[in-house]
């Protein structure tokens, strides 16, 4: 019996134990979900902040690009104002040459629309001609531009048409420029319908063809029939006739030189004269300026030598100008020059250029003078004596050639004893 | 007596020309255009042709290119007298193989005469 109690007992303390046990456990229970509980709150809260900063952050962002669009719209309404509005035509075409976008004076000049020309390969829709003939494939601005990756440029005296469907022929000038995406992926052509200025052009260059021909053949007329009288071919003169006939030609000399030079000042201000660089044998090509000059230069019994470095490099230069220069100083020379005096003319190469010179033992030029030499019109006292014909455009021209293609002119004088003029040419 | 066609449009010129060359003592066969020359041509054997080049019926540079075609006018003798000295037109006449080229307004004309009597 006692066994039995004490056994209950027992088995009420293991209960109580356990029932401990549990509590103790459900009580560790349920503060660690209690603990839990305030750290998911405190993460939820955490996120609930996040959240609300981003979607803050979402408005802002929104608002921005919303203005944003705002200025890109109104730009690309200013684009498309100053695309539609400007004077050049404007075309761009992929790299396949097939029309992407034309402007309404793209569409006006080339008598096509938008709409029907997109698709469309420029090469069909405008041909370009160059004079008379049809570039090549390979000779197309755009061609040269999508090799190069650069902008090419073709100017008025380039000679570039569009020709229409209906066959009409359009002068232009145009820059062809690359579209770059990833790498070149077509071209922005910008032209413009030059008629106008071609118009100008033609009669400007009739003009001067006017001016050298119809002018220089009546003025050779006057000329050598001043010549024969002077002579006697008609009969001897009597001094006074002579003097008149004299003050003829001087003056028909002075007009001869006048439009010549003329004609080359207007050619290189209109930019008709252009630097076409080609290689030129110096030596070779002085001896044949003076070759042309032999009856003036026998004419006065004068020395002409030239001096020329051995080894001297071929140059790159624009003949016609190259001869302009030479031609202008060796006749200063010529006309300057005392009879039977000297002449000499040097070509040395220094560096990176030539120093083409040409010396004379004549009249030389007043040290008070020195400073406009080079002046349009202007002629020294003692130049204008020996040689009343002179224009006093011949130095003015020459400095402005040598300038053309980045050489310099400079000389040394001496009043009396005869001037040395220097001109560069660079080499490249 | 050395003969010289003279080719030269402007009737004062060409007046002119035959005369200093007659003074000299050459005898000038003088025309206005290419197609007189080349009638000229077919019945005289000039010792050289003095060539104008802006003529009224063929340019001179293409005159003379045909005489260089033309096996019977091949070899005679060219001068060039003109009034403009245009580098394309002058090189290509000494490609043609042009005896001289002279520039007429820039000499007397008794120089030029004598220029060219002394190629003859």
């Amino acid at each position: 019996m006692e066994e039995n109690s004490i056994k209950l007992k027992r088995v009420e303390l293991d209960y109580q134990e356990a029932m401990d046990w549990h509590k103790a456990k459900d009580n560790l229970n349920r503060r660690l979900l209690a603990a839990k509980i305030v750290e998911a709150t405190s993460a939820l809260e955490q996120k609930i902040n996040d959240l609300s900063q981003t979607e803050g952050a979402m408005i802002n962002i929104l608002e921005d690009s919303r203005e944003l669009e705002e200025i890109l719209e109104k730009e690309r309404d200013s684009i498309k104002t100053v695309i539609s509005s400007m004077g050049e035509g404007l075309i761009v075409i992929d790299k396949d040459y097939k029309v992407i976008f034309l402007n309404p004076i793209a569409e006006k000049v080339l008598e096509t629309s938008l709409a029907e020309a997109k698709g469309r390969n420029i090469k069909t829709i405008a041909p370009v001609y160059k004079g008379d003939q049809r570039l090549k494939d390979e000779e197309l601005p755009a061609f040269k531009m999508f090799q190069t990756g650069e902008a090419v440029k073709i100017e008025l005296e380039d000679n570039f048409y569009y020709q229409l469907a209906s066959g009409k022929k359009i002068p232009i000038t145009l820059v062809d420029a690359p579209l770059k995406g990833n790498g070149i992926t077509g071209a922005v052509i910008v032209f413009r319908d030059i008629t106008e200025e071609k118009k100008l052009e033609e009669a400007k260059s009739n003009f001067l063809s006017v001016a050298s021909h119809q002018l220089r053949t009546p003025l050779t007329a006057i000329r050598w029939y001043a010549e024969m009288l002077s002579a006697g071919d008609a009969g001897k003169l009597k001094k006074q006739q002579k003097e008149f006939v004299g003050e003829i030609y001087g003056s028909v000399l002075k007009m001869i030189e006048m439009i010549n030079t003329f004609l080359v000042l207007s050619r290189i201000e209109s930019g008709r004269t252009k630097n076409e660089p080609i290689e030129i044998n110096l030596a070779k090509f002085t001896e044949e300026i003076i070759h042309d000059f032999k009856p003036l230069i026998e004419g006065k019994n004068l020395k002409v030598q030239l001096a020329v470095d051995d080894n001297l490099p071929i140059v790159v230069s624009d003949k016609i100008m190259l001869r302009q220069v030479i031609a202008n100083l060796l006749s200063n020379g010529i006309n300057y020059a005392n009879n039977k005096g000297e002449i000499l003319m040097g070509i040395k190469a220094k560096g990176k250029e030539i120093i083409y010179s040409v010396k004379d033992n004549g009249i030389g030029i007043p040290e008070n003078q020195k400073d406009k030499i080079f002046e349009r019109f202007f002629r020294a006292g003692n130049a204008q004596l020996k040689v009343p014909s002179g224009t006093g455009l011949g130095l003015s021209l020459v400095k402005q050639v040598v300038e053309l293609w980045k050489g310099k002119i400079w000389f040394e004088s001496q009043e009396g004893k005869g001037t040395i003029f220097y001109f560069t040419i660079p080499i490249n | 007596m050395k003969k010289i066609l003279v080719i030269e449009d402007e009737k004062s010129l060409n007046e002119a020309i035959r005369m200093k060359l007659t003074a000299l003592g050459v005898k000038p066969i003088a025309v206005t255009t290419a197609g007189e020359a080349f009638k000229i041509l077919e019945k005289e054997k000039p010792d050289l042709i003095w060539l104008d080049v802006l003529l009224p019926d063929m340019n001179g540079i293409d005159f003379l290119e045909k005489l260089r075609n033309d096996p019977q006018y091949k070899d005679i003798k060219v001068a060039i007298v003109s009034v403009s000295g245009g580098f394309e037109a002058k090189e290509r006449a000494m490609r043609l193989g042009v005896a001289d080229y002279i520039v007429k307004s820039q000499y007397p004309l008794e120089i030029i005469v004598k220029r060219v009597k002394g190629l003859v």
